[in-house]
């Protein structure tokens, strides 16, 4: 390990022109590559408040046919949500819950302020791990009273202490009792995120017209993925029966695959269209190999030079019994320690634009609040191997081929040329 | 009882443009414990006649057998474990790796052997060679801060440190003054006499040459006397 | 010279192999991003139809009976009639907007249930009305808006045949809908757009008729929306359709969101008042900031490419001179002048972009004809000047990258002392 540092080091003080061009173009790329990764990471990666991310399956869309060619597609109403992915065998539970709007709220007296809120279910607190800091989840099935669970930032700005429960808020002018506070979450957490969160009303549980509602949402939570097949299997069958029920009024309903996994909802193409998730998994790996393969053209051509100054040293460790195999271990490991430099610097790079940086790398459309994000979604171990795992690929890139020819080289040729 | 023996070897190169007879039919034997010397003007073959009884190299005809292996056929890994084992290399250019530290340098071949010993046993192994040289105080410096004679003495210490029966030497003292150049074969020859490795230089010096066991010559890669 | 020259790359040809490799790959990668954002800038800035600057949406809510604030209706002293929820839902309507109305800097006011930014996709399929048969395939499915007669004054609009905002609010006042000129070719009419005035359409599946009164240009729901899809707005005065749209005189909108949010509690008629307001900027940007973030990760894309560029040429350029260090002495002692040696490293460099250049335009060639490229599906007729306009670019743009690259290896060979190198011999 010592060795290999000092090569290194004894590299970089004798090319330094090269040195730091190669340890730049390694942090660029691990740097432009971590940034992808963590993009996708906080799309996919488990944290509160979604933490269950990895075995929820989203409910989501409805899509009709009628017989004279006319087509609709919306969110399905609550009935036929219900219907479709409610009470399911293989899953632990399902909640059903709206997207988030802003709306006023406000304590009485007062200006409202526009914040996000969400209409749940009950089970809407199983499904999705926020920490509450005072009070409890309301619970839909009593059904009595008007609670609202909101974040900690909206008691703040409410009242002035984040212990609120029993206090009144007005929603969109309508009185409601706080139930509980819970930590504010990040909108990274796209289904689950709201600021004031309230039961279903009456209204919203209503059959809507042609089965259409008014952006109500399932989500499933599994025991684990590997129930994923059994649910949509369940769910599948609920819809066949539905769509015979159907065409017996002239209408077909046409299928997309719901429910979806995180990585699925997030490649939806509106109400009546199929998960993107392929393309985009396909372009974000053409996009890895293009960061990781132009630099690594780039790298070789130095390591070729590097290498080229030590042709004679490599003769002469060949003279002294090293085997092929055994130069270029060497050389790989010797870059490594250049590659992992550069690959550190680009993954503390990446971190640090992420973090501080997080509203214009991670920002969500029609969401125009902060997005926070925590060391921990940017920095994990996950993170960490996948760096690892680029530094690896990187290097074997780009010192692959020269490392490989160096090994070739006819020992006495390597000896006797005398640029030691 | 011989250690190294070649038989009707034959070198040629070959290019597109042009064809070199580098050997042509060479015969000798060298025996355990010998120390022999090659002469000749540059270009007469004696660099690629080191070359091939060191293993680096493949005779287009003939055959060597070297501690009684016939090479012929080996994979590159034997080969290389082979020469580990048992031979030692010394360069007119010293050929000292810059990045390293004498100590570091020493023990090169140690780094290419399976079950090389290590810790304080490897510690002890480069202090007894640097001892054999007259080095051992200047374990942690590294080549750039030594003269040429002592980056010589360094190369010796690295090809006797795997403590190999045979020592090929090109032209060790090339690069040296007269000072230097006899304490380089004063240590040869002490290597010689005291430890029995068979010793192959190659020098254009006629007076090393002299005290050397025997003297080979050879003209446009044809072998001319031996005696 | 350059015989000489072209010589020495082929005979380094190992390692000017990859960096020609290097520089196809960057050169399609380049070109295939640069015509991608080309297309989507030619899009964006294409125009939009509606003038959203200054404009505002104003959102509301209505009180019922049991909400905080809810304010009983005063029941109409003389007569017996009682007015129905909806009557007192549209007076309440009227009094906040003329509430708004008189707020200065206010010049217009409209409700739609469509606007730039803010997603719409209700339609109607529609045919002419002389159409004999109720054919669904003849249809136009423009998307359909229902607007007050206002509508044109809030967002400036304008008529093809030169109608000003003014008359468009009054051709809508009178019943009269307004298309869009790619309504005409989606409803296979023959003539012009002009001629559509004043031809009469009809609703697919119904026998409600209505009255072109006037054709504008091409409207578009956002700045990424490439198609000119087919726009109706029908007028309606007399209910509530949507949201409420105003245009302001003032040129700060901030300034006048602030003003506006501070009286806030004022903004009310009856019990409908005003929650907030955004301006259709703020939504703009809400809608389009994944699109907007593409945008910005394409351009960092190019950027770091031209880096890498940048880099490789400037790495092994500085090693080839040192290598060289001695044919450079020779060939200064021979009489070769700065410059020339200076140019001579740089010209190596141009050499080798020319040598990626004409793979890289048949690569790029391949992906346009086959439809891989974005310009090809844009433009299906021109993208032959597409792509040599892109390959253009992406050339003179890695020859600049390529100059800066080898720069300062050029000035350090340059720089060569020949008496000091060729003495060290």
């Amino acid at each position: 390990m010592r060795r290999l540092f000092r090569q290194a080091w004894y590299d970089m003080r004798h090319q330094p022109v090269i040195g730091i061009v190669t340890v730049i173009g390694t942090a660029l790329s691990i740097f432009l590559i971590m940034i992808v990764v963590m993009m996708q990471a906080v799309k996919v990666e488990p944290f509160a408040p979604e933490s269950n991310r990895d075995r929820i399956l989203y409910g989501k869309y409805l899509h009709l046919q009628w017989d004279n060619g006319s087509d609709g597609s919306s969110s399905a109403d609550y009935p036929t949500t219900k219907q479709f992915y409610g009470d399911l065998k293989s899953a632990e539970t399902t909640t059903i819950y709206t997207g988030a709007f802003t709306q006023p709220v406000a304590v009485a007296g007062k200006s409202p302020l526009m914040r996000y809120v969400k209409s749940t279910d009950g089970e809407f607190w199983k499904v999705f791990d926020y920490r509450f800091i005072a009070g409890a989840p309301y619970d839909t099935s009593a059904r009595q009273g008007n609670f609202a669970v909101i974040s900690e930032s909206v008691a703040r700005e409410l009242y002035g202490t984040s212990d609120a429960v029993g206090r009144e808020i007005l929603i969109n002018d309508w009185p409601f009792q706080v139930s509980g506070v819970v930590a504010d979450a990040t909108p990274l957490a796209r289904e689950g995120y709201s600021e004031i969160f309230i039961p279903l009303s009456q209204r919203q549980i209503q059959p809507g017209e042609n089965h259409f509602g008014w952006d109500i949402f399932a989500a499933i939570l599994a025991r684990s993925a590997d129930d994923f097949p059994a649910i949509r299997a369940e769910v599948q069958a609920r819809k066949q029966a539905f769509d015979r029920q159907l065409r017996e009024e002239g209408i077909k309903l046409v299928d997309h695959g719901s429910p979806f996994t995180q990585e699925e909802i997030l490649t939806i193409q509106g109400s009546n269209g199929d998960s993107g998730a392929e393309d985009e998994r396909r372009a974000r790996y053409i996009l890895y190999a293009i960061l990781l393969l132009v630099p690594a053209i780039n790298l070789s051509t130095m390591t070729q030079s590097r290498l080229r100054r030590r042709r004679s040293e490599i003769g002469v460790r060949r003279a002294f019994g090293a085997t092929r195999p055994e130069i270029i271990r060497g050389i790989l490991a010797e870059n490594l320690m250049v590659t992992l430099a550069g690959g550190v610097a680009g993954l503390l790079l990446s971190a640090l634009f992420g973090y501080f940086f997080s509203d214009m790398l991670f920002g969500i459309n029609y969401i125009s609040r902060h997005i926070d994000v925590s060391w921990g979604m940017i920095l994990n171990w996950k993170v960490f191997l996948t760096a690892l795992l680029f530094c690896f690929l990187l290097n074997l890139l780009s010192s692959g081929i020269p490392a490989w020819r160096a090994s070739r080289v006819n020992p006495v040729d390597a000896i006797n040329s005398r640029n030691l | 009882m011989s250690i190294i023996k070649v038989d009707r070897v034959s070198k040629l190169y070959r290019t597109s443009e042009i064809e070199t007879l580098a050997l042509e039919n060479v015969n000798f034997t060298i025996d355990k414990g010998e120390f022999v010397s090659v002469m000749g003007p540059s270009g007469c073959g004696k660099s690629t006649l080191l070359n091939i009884v060191g293993l680096l190299d493949k005779p287009t005809q003939g055959t060597v057998e070297i501690a009684g292996t016939d090479p012929t056929g080996l994979r590159d890994s034997k080969l290389a474990a082979f020469r580990n084992a048992n031979i030692g290399f010394i360069f007119q250019n010293f050929h000292l790796i810059p990045s390293l530290n004498v100590a570091d340098n020493v023990a090169l071949p140690l780094l290419y052997r399976k079950n090389a010993p290590s810790g304080s046993k490897r510690q002890e192994l480069i202090r007894d060679v640097l001892e054999k040289v007259g080095l051992t105080h200047r374990q942690r410096h590294y080549p750039s801060q030594l003269s040429g004679g002592q980056c010589q003495r360094v190369a010796i210490a690295r090809a006797i440190i795997g403590n190999p029966s045979i020592i090929l030497a090109d032209e060790p003292t090339g690069n040296l003054d007269s000072k230097m150049s006899a304490e380089i074969m004063e240590i040869l020859h002490k290597l010689n006499r005291e430890e029995q490795r068979t010793i192959l230089m190659v020098t254009h010096n006629e007076q090393q040459a002299a005290e050397t066991d025997r003297v080979m010559r050879f003209f446009d890669g044809r072998q001319i006397s031996n005696h | 010279m350059k015989r000489k020259l072209t010589k020495q790359i082929l005979h380094e040809w190992r390692s000017n192999l990859w960096l020609v490799v290097e520089l196809i790959i960057i050169s399609v990668v380049l070109w295939y991003i640069g015509d991608h954002l080309a297309v989507v800038t030619d899009i964006r800035t294409s125009p939009l139809g509606l003038d959203t600057e200054h404009t505002f949406l104003v959102s509301t809510s209505y009180s019922c009976e049991g909400s905080a604030t809810y304010v009983k209706p005063q029941t109409a002293g003389d007569t017996d009639s009682v007015a129905t929820p909806q009557e007192l839902y549209l007076a309440d309507q009227d009094q906040l907007m003329n509430r708004l109305r008189e707020l200065p800097g206010v010049v217009a006011l409209a409700m739609s249930n469509g606007s730039p930014y803010t997603y719409n996709y209700n339609g109607y399929p529609m045919m002419m009305d002389d159409n004999p048969t109720d054919d669904f395939e003849k249809c136009a499915r423009p998307n359909t808006w229902h607007v007050m007669s206002d509508f044109p004054l809030v967002f400036n609009l304008h008529g093809i045949g030169g109608e000003t905002p003014e008359q468009l609010a009054d051709i809508l006042r009178e019943g009269k809908i307004l298309v869009t000129e790619s309504f005409c070719g989606q409803v296979g009419f023959d003539g012009t757009p002009r001629e559509l005035i004043n031809r009469k359409i009809r609703f697919y599946g119904s026998s409600e008729v209505l009255t072109i009164g006037a054709v504008i240009p091409n409207q578009r729901r956002n700045e990424y929306e490439p198609t000119a899809m087919a726009f109706a707005f029908i007028g309606r005065d007399n209910g509530s359709s949507g949201n409420l749209f105003l245009r302001t005189a003032t040129d700060n909108d901030d300034e006048f969101i602030a003003a506006f949010r501070r009286d806030l509690a004022k903004m009310r008629g009856g019990n409908m008042y005003v929650t907030d307001i955004t301006s259709l900027r703020q939504i703009r940007d809400d809608l389009h900031r994944t699109d907007d973030a593409d945008v910005r990760d394409m351009y960092v894309c190019m950027g770091f490419l031209m880096l890498t560029v940048f880099l490789g040429l400037l790495g092994t350029f500085w090693f080839r001179t040192q290598q060289r260090v001695k044919e450079i002495a020779v060939r200064k002692v021979s009489g070769a002048t700065n410059g020339g040696i200076f140019m001579r490293q740089m010209s190596e460099g141009l050499i080798l972009l020319c040598a990626a250049t004409f793979p890289a335009l048949a690569i790029d060639y391949v992906l346009e004809a086959n439809s891989l490229a974005s310009s090809a599906d844009y433009r299906p007729d021109g993208w032959v000047a597409w792509w040599l306009l892109g390959a253009l670019g992406v050339f003179v743009t890695m020859a600049l990258m390529i100059v800066a690259g080898i720069w300062f290896p050029a000035r350090k060979a340059m720089k060569v002392e020949p008496a000091e190198i060729l003495r060290g011999e």
